[in-house]
């Protein structure tokens, strides 16, 4: 709408005026320029021409009162820009903030440092060894003064990764160590770096993490993060130095490190800057070495002080324990043995502590050795755990940790059918008291589990057994028919569906069954048998020696649930009579008992003692023994004896009254068969009576010394038995002859052995 | 060479590591290990003369124990959408896990696996649902982590797509 003025309209409407014609004619520049001008002043302000002029004007303008205009608005116009988005703010901002902040932080961190290293270095002096007694003392840990003496550490990987993607921009790495693919590491890195911010909320950056025997740092920044690995103990300013260079790397890269959409090839030029976090480093470590002799010092002077009192060597080994114990400071769960120069290290204890251990004792010296078979790390047991967990049925682990005191924290879902946690854990011999766990209960759907669910919600009836097999549910057992009835229903109810029920016995009919086949069984009187309240019921009379009611009925599912009642009573039914007798008698080989009509017959051979007791037993249901067939076998022995004994015939010389040689075997044989015979006749309530006679030969019956050589070929058996035989059990008399002597073929002495009862005391 | 994160994401079980490990090192295995976290691996692919390295991020199956983490997505040039071609309901996890990465990435190229094509009998993916997933504008690839089938081809379709949005946004 520039152009056409209404004025200038107007005036083309009155074109046939004459005079205006004639104004045309005589002003036609003029005007032009008076509407030129009019034109311009009816016009918005020409921003392009203050564009242009605005620059130039401030910059003339006086500074003071122009700042004063300027200041509400520019203020105003931050906070606008910063409630839109402050990012490009903090961009701009932070290259100039980031540093000053931390160059004042570390300055305040160097002079404490300084005061630090003073302390060490006096620890050579008397006041250091005072010092170190006065640690002692108070209990405060050497080694942990110690650790500082050591900050020995070496960077060996410096990672620039980019934020956003987790993709490795550059990586440099000392020339001695190898590592796992760098892409690999700075997306795992990133994933994990990614998982601390979203489980720990926004503003909780990773900054350290512990990777076996390394510490990586991780320093971020707004668009890449430096992550270093490191050996051993870097101090605090090593951060410092990650910072700086990853400031300078935002301020030179920054445009690339926006734009980066994969192509790291710009990044090839952050190397002085990776480097710078990487090698400087390597100085300090030779320091590592400078250790040994650094702490041992004062213990040498200390040892040569000792050394030249005799009798101090205690004092020594006191100092050496001290000194090895300090030096490890293990924790409380962990013992230190000093054995020689050897120490044993046991107990349990972290793996920090253990790997920290480990590698101290490399700097222990040659002439220290180490055991570390006895000492069991903690943690180590506590992965296992951890796996072995994992494929528990009904646990899942979400969460699990140490804390700093060395506290176990596990966190899941535990299914409240699975195995407990507190048996688990002793199962792997950890301390329950040093774990804390927090289980929220699931389901698991781990069949062995899901199945245990399954059958606890529908409490099925005792008897009852449902199993899912590969071709689907089935049931089997025994069940009441009013369940078997209505099961259809509840199982499909509960997702049990289809079941398989041809094995499903049922219950109610097996129970008749049973009452039947009880009623006929010896040694039982059923008086009730019923179904109360869902429980089978059966109440009566059962001699103990009856079979049971599972034995009776082998073939038969039990209805269940079963409740028997029994009073114990003797049966008189033949089967149980005979069943208890030989219960009681518990009749040896070699005897058979049979039982009828109340008489018991008790027949075959035994021993005596065996017989004996027969008689004093009363069987219940037996009113009459028969023992006629029951031969006792130690009289039937005694018996065979005694007439082998009594037909010895002990032949005498003419003439003479001793034994003659011939005769001495057949003298020894008698005296072992009279010795067992005592044996058997004790056994028997019986002593042996044997009278010795002696008998002259038929050839010279009347002379007058006949009587007497027979008399005193018996005297002298006799007394020759007596000194080989026990004479309380054994009676040897010999007859007094009187008138005329026997007579026999030869001379000779004969026995006339017996048994006699004797009475027992009652 | 070029460097690209990508993301494999899908409701458990699916076979997001399978697929993985067979495009990777070219491996199956019936056991079931399931992925806590994330797990990154690398392969080297090329379109044209371009050398592409892929950054595969096998992140763990979403469900309601673990929701998968927005910054776990961020960052990815491409996103490998996964379902259970047997367990049809898992496609829903593959539209919800579409509306998260949109809403953490933009416009990045994506493609979506219906995986597990070598069970045949149990195969439940209809004419309809191809259908549905055509409509949209969606690339859907039946795969198999178990043979192979179309995994190597599904990679390379998304490695072609990131490198062409590339050089059209440059
Ligand atoms: N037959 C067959 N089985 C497969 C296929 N892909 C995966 N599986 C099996 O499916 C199961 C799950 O596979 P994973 O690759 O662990 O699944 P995922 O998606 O990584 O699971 P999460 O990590 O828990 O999210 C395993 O038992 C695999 O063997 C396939 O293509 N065919
Ligand atoms: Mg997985």
């Amino acid at each position: 709408m520039s152009g056409n003025s209404p004025t200038h309209s107007a005036d083309s409407n009155n074109d046939n005026n004459p005079f205006v014609r004639l104004q045309e004619i005589l002003l036609s520049d003029d005007r032009q320029r008076l509407d030129d001008l009019a034109n311009r002043l009816d016009r918005p302000v020409d921003d392009v021409a203050v564009g242009k002029i605005l620059p130039q004007a401030i910059r003339s303008s006086e500074q003071k009162p122009l700042a004063e205009a300027l200041g509400p608005t520019v203020s105003a116009a931050i906070r606008e820009s910063v409630q839109q988005d402050p990012q490009p703010l903090v961009d701009a901002v932070s290259p100039i903030i980031g540093p000053a902040i931390r160059r004042a932080i570390s300055q305040a961190m160097r002079s404490m440092m300084q005061t630090f290293n003073r302390t060490l270095e006096d620890s050579f002096s008397l006041r250091g060894l005072q010092w170190r007694w006065e640690a002692w003392r108070t209990g405060t840990s050497f080694a942990q003064v110690v650790l500082l003496h050591t900050l020995v550490y070496e960077v060996d990987h410096v990672f620039l990764i980019h934020g956003e993607t987790g993709l490795l921009l550059h990586h440099l790495a000392n020339q001695t160590s190898t590592a796992a693919d760098p892409n690999l590491v700075s997306g795992m890195l990133t994933a994990i770096e990614s998982f601390v911010q979203d489980s720990f909320g926004a503003g909780e950056d990773l900054e350290k993490m512990d990777c076996g025997d390394r510490t990586v740092w991780v320093e971020k920044g707004r668009k890449a993060y430096l992550a270093a690995s490191i050996y051993g103990h870097a101090p605090e300013s090593y951060r410092e130095r990650l910072q700086e260079s990853l400031d300078q790397i935002h301020h030179r890269f920054g445009g690339a490190l926006s734009k980066f959409k994969g192509d790291a090839a710009p990044f090839q030029e952050t190397e002085p800057h990776l480097a710078n976090c990487l090698s400087s480093e390597f100085a300090q470590r030779k320091s590592k070495s400078k250790f040994v002799p650094y702490v041992l010092t004062p213990c040498l002077i200390l040892l040569a002080l000792a050394g030249i009192g005799w009798g101090s060597v205690q004092c020594l080994d006191w100092y050496r324990d001290r000194y090895i114990r300090e030096y490890f400071s293990p924790p409380s769960t962990a013992q230190i043995k000093l054995d020689g120069n050897t120490v044993h290290l046991s107990g349990t204890a972290p793996d920090p502590w253990v790997r920290k251990a480990q590698r101290q004792s490399e700097s222990l010296g040659q002439q220290w050795k180490v055991d570390w078979t006895e000492l069991k790390n903690s943690d180590r047991t506590w992965l296992d755990f951890l796996k072995q967990l994992g494929q528990t049925p009904g646990y899942v682990v979400v969460h699990s940790d140490v804390l700093d005191e060395g506290q176990y924290v596990i966190k899941g879902l535990r299914d409240p059918l699975a195995l407990g946690f507190a048996e688990l854990l002793a199962e792997a011999g950890i301390d329950p008291n040093g774990v804390t766990a927090d289980w929220q209960p699931y389901e698991s759907l781990d069949t062995s589990l899901a199945q245990q669910r399954t059958l606890r919600r529908l409490a099925l009836p005792e008897g009852v057994q449902l199993q899912y097999e590969s071709d689907g549910w089935r049931l089997t057992g025994t069940a009441p028919a009013d369940w078997i009835a209505s099961c259809e229903t509840l199982l499909r109810a509960a997702g049990v569906s289809p079941v398989d029920r041809s094995e499903l016995k049922n219950a109610d009919a097996n129970f008749q069954a049973l009452v039947e086949s009880l009623r006929h069984e010896p040694g039982i009187v059923l008086s009730e048998a019923r179904r109360v309240d869902g429980v089978y019921r059966i109440v009566g009379l059962r001699d103990p020696l009856a079979r049971t009611v599972e034995a009776a009925s082998p073939e038969l599912d039990l209805p269940l649930p079963l409740e028997q009642h029994w009073t114990p009573f003797y049966s008189t039914e033949p089967d149980l009579v005979l069943k208890r007798a030989n219960e009681v008698l518990q009749p040896p080989d070699g005897v058979t008992i049979a039982f009828a009509s109340g008489v018991l017959q008790v027949a075959g051979e035994a021993r005596h003692a065996w017989i004996r007791r027969l008689q004093q037993l009363d069987i219940m249901g037996v009113s009459r023994w028969e023992t006629d067939n029951l031969m006792d076998l130690d009289q039937a022995y005694a018996q065979r004896i005694l007439e082998a004994l009594n037909q010895e015939v002990i032949v005498f010389q003419p003439d003479k009254t001793e034994f003659s040689d011939a005769t001495s075997d057949q003298v020894d044989q008698i005296v072992r068969r009279i010795q067992a015979l005592e044996r058997i006749a004790t056994g028997l309530d019986c002593i042996v009576t044997i009278r010795v006679v002696g008998y002259t030969s038929a050839s010279a019956p009347f002379r007058p010394e006949a009587l007497t050589l027979a008399q005193n070929r018996a005297n002298n058996t006799a007394q020759m038995l007596r000194t080989k035989l026990d004479d309380t059990t054994v009676r040897i008399t010999v007859p007094q002859q009187q008138d005329e002597p026997l007579v026999q073929k030869t001379p000779s002495v004969r026995l006339e052995t017996k048994l006699e009862r004797i009475l027992t005391k009652p | 060479m070029i460097q690209k994160k990508i993301c494999l994401l899908g409701s458990f079980a699916v076979g997001k590591t399978s697929l993985v490990g067979q495009f990777v090192k070219g491996i199956f295995s019936d056991e079931y290990l399931s992925t806590v976290g994330v797990r990154v691996d690398k392969k080297s692919m090329t379109v044209g003369d371009q050398a592409v390295e892929l950054l595969v991020w096998d992140i763990h199956g979403d469900d309601l124990f673990q929701r998968v983490r927005d910054n776990y997505i961020r960052g990815s040039a491409g996103v490998i959408l996964v379902f259970d071609g047997t367990r049809i309901e898992t496609i829903e996890s593959v539209m919800e896990m579409h509306e998260r990465a949109i809403a953490v990435l933009d416009d990045v190229p994506f493609v979506v696996f219906a995986n597990k094509c070598d069970l045949q009998s149990k195969w439940q993916v209809t004419s309809d649902h191809l259908a549905m997933f055509e409509k949209k504008g969606w690339h859907v690839l039946q795969t198999s982590a178990k043979t192979g089938e179309s995994v190597e081809s599904g990679f390379q379709f998304l490695t072609d797509a990131m490198i062409a949005k590339d050089s059209s946004t440059e």
